[in-house]
Parts: C-alpha cells; structure tokens; sequence
C-alpha cells in the first residue's frame, strides 16, 4: 500500500520586527537597528547613570500627537522636578509637553499601598490618552509601598500584570528600576522583553558611564559594556568597537609615500595603503615631525588627512607644518585635514574611535595618525588603561578596516643595553614598525633610525643616521660599517678592513679609517674620535705614514686614496 | 511682596477674563473662581501629587494674602465654593477678583521657578483647559455686588 502523504504547506511568511529609532546616538547600533515596537523593556542601573534621560529621550524620539508618549513618575522626583532638569538638555521639546508627551504623577496612589489601584489608575490613564509608548518611573519603588507584603513578590506580580496590560494596548513601554549588578538574575528581568543596563565604573576621581544591553528579543545585539557620554544632548552611546569583518583593502599593496627622503626607498616604496605602521622612539627623537611630513606629502598628493593628537595643541601642528612647504591652516579651512584634539583625562576608546571614524567618513580621509599613543592612553580613564593593549587593537582594526592608512607614534624608554622596538608590546598589531634611537658615534649624540618590520614587504634592514632640520627629517649616511648599534654606542667594524689592508692591525685599521673619514685631523682630533690614548695613535700614524697609507702635512694627516682601498 | 513681571500677571488676568463671563457679577466672580481653583487643583496634581500641590499652594496663599485679605480666608485646594463666597460677602467680587488673579500670577510665578515661566504658564494653561468645567449658573446666596 502506497502512503499517502499531506500536501506540503507553502512556506510561512516570517513577520519582521518593526523597530523604533531609540534617538539615541550609537544606542540603535548596540541594539542591532533599534527597539522592537511593542517590547516590554527595562532600563535598570543604580542611581546618576542616566536611566531617566535615556528613557525621556526614547520618549522625544517617538512620540507624536497621534500616538503619544505617557511618562508615569510614581515614587521619588515629581513629574514636574522632572521637567524641570530634562529640559536642560537639547531632545527636551516644551512645546511637546501636554500634546506629544504627557506626563503623570501617580505618587499618591502609590502611597495608599494599593498596588490593583495603581495598575487600574494606569490603565485608567492609558485609556484617555492612548499612547504608544509608555515609560513607568520608577516602577521599583512600588516594592516598598506596602510594608505587610512580600515586596519582591508583589512587584512580580505587578510587573507580570502590567506587561499583560501593555502588550495587548500595542504599546512599547519602559520600566525605570533602581537595580545593582548583583541583581540580574531577579525574576522581574525574564519577564521583559528587553534590559538596558546603565552602571558607571569609578577609579580614583574618573567616572565612567557604560551601557550594556543584556537582552533584547528577536535582535542580533552587540555584546559587551559600551561607553556612555552625558552632554547637553543627552546620552550617547559609543558602541564597543567590533572586530573587524572580513580583510582590508590594501589597493593592490600601493604605497604612499612617508613624506620623508629616502625613507620610502628603505621601504620598497612607501607604507602599503591599509596597513598600520607604528614608529617607535625615544623623547626628542623626532615622532611628531615624521607624523607630520606624513599627513604633508597626503596633502601634496590629494589625499585628506586626520590628525588625533594627544600631547601638543592643534595650534603646534599648524604652526609648524609652515616649515614643510605644506599650509596646514589652509587644508583645516578647506576641510582636507582635521586635527582632533582630545585631552580629556575619562576618554574611552570607543569615543576616540568615534571622532576619528566620523571625520575620516565625513571627508574621506586615507591617512590617519595617531600622536600618540602614549598620550593616547594617558588620556584614557583609568579604567580603560587595564585593557589598552585590546582596545588599541580594536581601535586599529577599526580604522585599517576603513582603508586608512594609520601613522602612530609611540614613545619608548631610551635603552642601553638593547633596542625596544615599540614598547607596550602593541608590535603584534600594527604591520610596519620604525624605530628610533639616540646613538654615540665619534663622542656626538647621533639619531639613527630603522625599519624593523613590514607586513609582507621586503625593506631594508640598514640603521640610517637622520637629524631633524628646520626643514624637516633629513635621512643621513648609512652606518653599515658600525656594529653595536642597538646598545646604543657602536663601534667600527674592523673584520672585513683586515682584508682589505692585509697586513694592518686592528688598531692601525681604526686610525686609518678615522684620518681617511676626517679628511684631516691632527692625532689629539684622531684619538678623541677613536678612544685610543694618545701615546699609542703617534707610532700608529707614523707606521700608516711609512706605507704610504696616510700623508703629513704640518700636524695634520690624510688618507691617501689606494685603487681597492677604502 | 513678591517681584514678579508684568507678563505673569497680564497672563493670570488674561486666564480670569476668560473664564469670568461677567467679571463684574458677583455669581459669576465665585464661580470663575471655583473653577479655577477646581481645574488647577485637577491639573496640577497630575504633576506634583496631592501632597506637592498642597504644598505649593500653601506657599502661594503665604505670599498672596498680605496685598490681597479677600484670601485670607481662601484655600482654593479643589472646589472651595464656601470660602470663596464668604470672601465675596467680605470684600467685595473686585477685591476677590484681584486676589484671584495674584493666586494664579503667584503659582505661574513658583511654578516658573522649578520649570521656566514659559513653561509654567503652559502648565497653568492645560490645567485650565484639560479639567471639566463645572456648572457656571452656581446660585450663592447673600453676595455683596460691588
């Protein structure tokens, strides 16, 4: 017997969540495009961290004439208290108030203890007014309203109720609790839709508000404790920055020039488009001046620039850009550079990341530097400090992901016993690393400079001596002949001259390479230039003399140029 | 007596004259007046609760009374028909008139205060128009007409 089989039914349509816009900056983001029309949400926090003013602003945001927003204040600041600090900030619209938005106090039924009276009096109200969204403030005090009851059990019932009510009136609405961390799991929470949870993290005198969204039905959220900045236009919510989806756009590994002489060449090029490149040096040594002929030769080229500086005042850079041929006056006036000057001391680096990503946006910038990230992090509320190293990492990723290319200037200790390529370990992060450092050579304080690293490039591995000018960075000779340059004093190399002068000891080869680089020096010159006592260079320069490698004239010696001689 | 600008009390007179039909008519000054004090009394509490509106009119009548005795006597929290209309015998349906007008000044004026002027004007305004009017035929017996 054949069996029979139903008739398949044709595929069910899925009905999309309708979603209203939280007016909230970065807020729809974090909650994955918005709030679910119709949700029954709570917004919990413990006091000063903003649940009221986010709640007001959600209300300004949506409510119109036709379906307008109720704001019910039971317990704790009168509806009026309330007007009166909300309209300080800009989303607060008085001529809204009694037409789009209304406000109720319901504090005396509250007080009576009667918690049915207080639920028929909000329908009662929402029957009149007919709103479409609804805000409950704060709807924990109704705990504590009846000292002879169970408080934690009454209020579940009651919110159990009011959510039945709510739903089935096509309203989405928002209960303000006063809740601690330790408290999540308190059932209230499961009956919601939706929790936002407000917190702030103090350290020392830094306070820091963060958002987290614990759950929304149906949304795909974004995880995790996101920064929260109170001003004048209310809350606004820096989204934690995301890793980065999917590869970044190298524009076919073309290169951009550093701006600086002979530094592209060490670096097959140029810095390829998209990467991160960090250089790493001591105080003094010159960061912001290459930081700056960086954005320069992007101008020069057409290419807009952002500047996120932490140490120096915008009025530096511009000033001293004069000197690289480049107005950085003008480019600010005609929008191809922006300098963004953030010194705040609770910075987080999802706000740093936002005023960058912004303005890079805005006005299409392909260079980005970073000056530095030193000050960067000094900047940063302490509580970000403890995870900079991740942050930054973000903060790149970010940034790279946009298909800019970051110039970051980091300083390091000055170290004699060895070279610290970038400190704070942040190597693994970036693709191209230069690193600077002060050197001694010949009894000066010499600059020298090298490209440790670069992402799937080749470079050049050489150190470069370079000094900062009036003009700018000016790469000098190459110290292929030293050794020991990263113990910070280095030496001449004397192995291969053996060869070439067979016959001359190490010494002899020492003198002789100093009198042939002088030009001309007396014996006291040559022995300060190579560490040897005085009494030993006299003999050495008269042997040099006897087979014809160095010439007299008065008191001064000369090299005397030998076909296959140095 | 309190300091207060022209604007609020051109604003009390102008809520009065629209709610007084024959602002010189006794009858009509008690019941202009009872609803006043019915209609802020509704209104207002759905903003500070019973408590708080007790408590701001208290601080209204406080600063009121001194300039104008025909309140002495008035609390206006909600219908006050009585007090207003032993008031009227008292004084006179102008002095009433004129105290009346300072109680509603003098609440814009606090109002203002916690919420802005502009805004507490508008306050004032919704509660006037939000609450039912009551029955302005009220029949008082023995009023002085001045």
């Amino acid at each position: 017997m054949t069996k029979k089989h139903a008739p398949r039914k044709a595929a069910l349509k899925r009905v999309p969540l309708e979603l209203l816009p939280s007016g909230v900056p970065g807020l729809d983001q974090v909650l994955g495009g918005g709030l679910p029309v119709l949700s029954f949400n709570l917004i919990a926090g413990s006091p000063g961290t903003g649940k009221t003013t986010l709640a007001m602003q959600i209300l300004f945001a949506n409510a119109t004439a036709a379906r307008p927003g109720l704001y019910f204040t039971l317990l704790g600041e009168t509806a009026l208290k309330m007007v009166r600090y909300q309209q300080q900030f800009e989303f607060f619209d008085l001529s809204r108030v009694g037409s789009d938005v209304h406000f109720l106090n319901l504090s005396d039924d509250v007080l009576g203890g009667d918690l049915d009276g207080v639920l028929a009096r909000i329908v009662e109200e929402i029957d009149r007014i007919r709103p479409g969204l609804v805000i409950i403030d704060s709807f924990r005090s109704l705990a504590g309203s009846n000292p002879a009851a169970d408080p934690a059990r009454r209020l579940e019932v009651f919110v159990q109720r009011l959510a039945l009510h709510l739903t089935t009136w096509d309203i989405t609405s928002f209960l303000i609790g006063e809740y601690e961390e330790e408290e999540l799991r308190n059932p209230v929470f499961t009956v919601a839709d939706g929790v936002l949870w407000l917190s702030q993290a103090v350290h020392r005198n830094s306070v820091v508000r963060k958002l987290q969204v614990v759950k929304v039905r149906g949304m795909e959220l974004m995880p995790g404790l996101h920064t929260v900045r109170i001003t004048a236009r209310g809350l606004q919510v820096f989204p934690r920055i995301p890793e980065r989806a999917g590869t970044v756009d190298r524009a076919g590994g073309r290169r951009l020039s550093t701006g600086v002489a002979g530094l592209d060449e060490m670096m097959c090029g140029g810095i390829t488009v998209g990467d991160s490149l960090v250089l790493a040096g001591p105080t003094g040594t010159g960061k912001t001046t290459f930081a700056m002929q960086f954005v320069a030769a992007g101008l020069r080229a057409g290419e807009p620039a952002v500047m996120a500086v932490f140490e120096e005042h915008p009025d530096v850079y511009l000033e001293r850009a004069k000197d690289f041929g480049v107005d950085f006056r003008a480019a600010v006036r005609e929008d191809r550079l922006r300098i963004i000057y953030l010194r705040p001391l609770d910075l987080s680096v999802d706000e740093t990341l936002e005023e960058i990503r912004g303005s890079v946006e805005q006005m299409g910038a392909r260079r980005v530097v970073i000056d530095s990230i030193s000050g960067f992090e000094m900047a940063l509320a302490p509580t970000f400090r403890e995870d900079f190293r991740e942050s930054l990492y973000r903060l790149i990723n970010a940034l790279t992901g946009l298909g800019v290319t970051i110039f970051s200037t980091v300083e390091v200790l000055e170290s004699l016993n060895g070279l610290q390529l970038t400190g704070y370990r942040i190597s693994f992060l970036t693709d191209d690393i230069i690193s600077l450092r002060y050197v001694e050579i010949e009894g000066e304080l010499r600059k020298v400079l090298t490209v440790v690293k670069m992402r799937g490039s080749d470079h050049s591995r050489e150190f470069r001596a370079f000094e900062i000018t009036a003009n700018g960075v000016l790469l000098r000779e190459s110290l292929r002949h030293y050794d020991g340059i990263i113990t910070g004093v280095p030496t001449r190399q004397l192995r291969t001259r053996g060869l070439t002068h067979a016959g001359l000891t190490e010494r002899e080869v020492l003198v002789l390479e100093t009198v042939i680089r002088s030009g001309g020096e007396s014996p006291a010159a040559i022995a300060r230039q190579t560490g040897l006592n005085l009494r030993l260079i006299e003999p050495i320069l008269e042997r040099l003399v006897q087979l014809n490698y160095v010439s007299r004239t008065g008191a001064s010696y000369q090299g005397i140029a030998r076909p296959g001689g140095p | 007596m309190m300091q207060r600008s022209v604007t609020v009390t051109e604003v009390a007179r102008g809520f009065w004259a629209r709610d007084a039909v024959d602002v010189g008519a006794p009858e009509e000054v008690i019941a202009a007046a009872e609803r006043i004090c019915v209609q802020l009394q509704a209104g207002l509490v759905r903003w500070v609760g019973t408590e708080g509106y007790r408590a701001l009119l208290h601080r209204v009548l406080e600063l009121a009374r001194p300039d104008h005795p025909a309140l002495s006597r008035v609390s206006c929290n909600g219908s006050d028909e009585q007090e207003i209309a032993a008031a009227v015998r008292a004084h006179g349906a102008a002095e009433v008139t004129a105290g009346m007008v300072a109680l509603v000044a003098t609440l814009i004026d606090l109002l203002g205060r916690t919420v802005g002027e502009e805004m507490a004007v508008e306050l004032v305004n919704q509660a006037m128009a939000a609450s039912p009017r009551r029955a302005s035929n009220t029949r008082t017996e023995g009023v002085r007409n001045d």
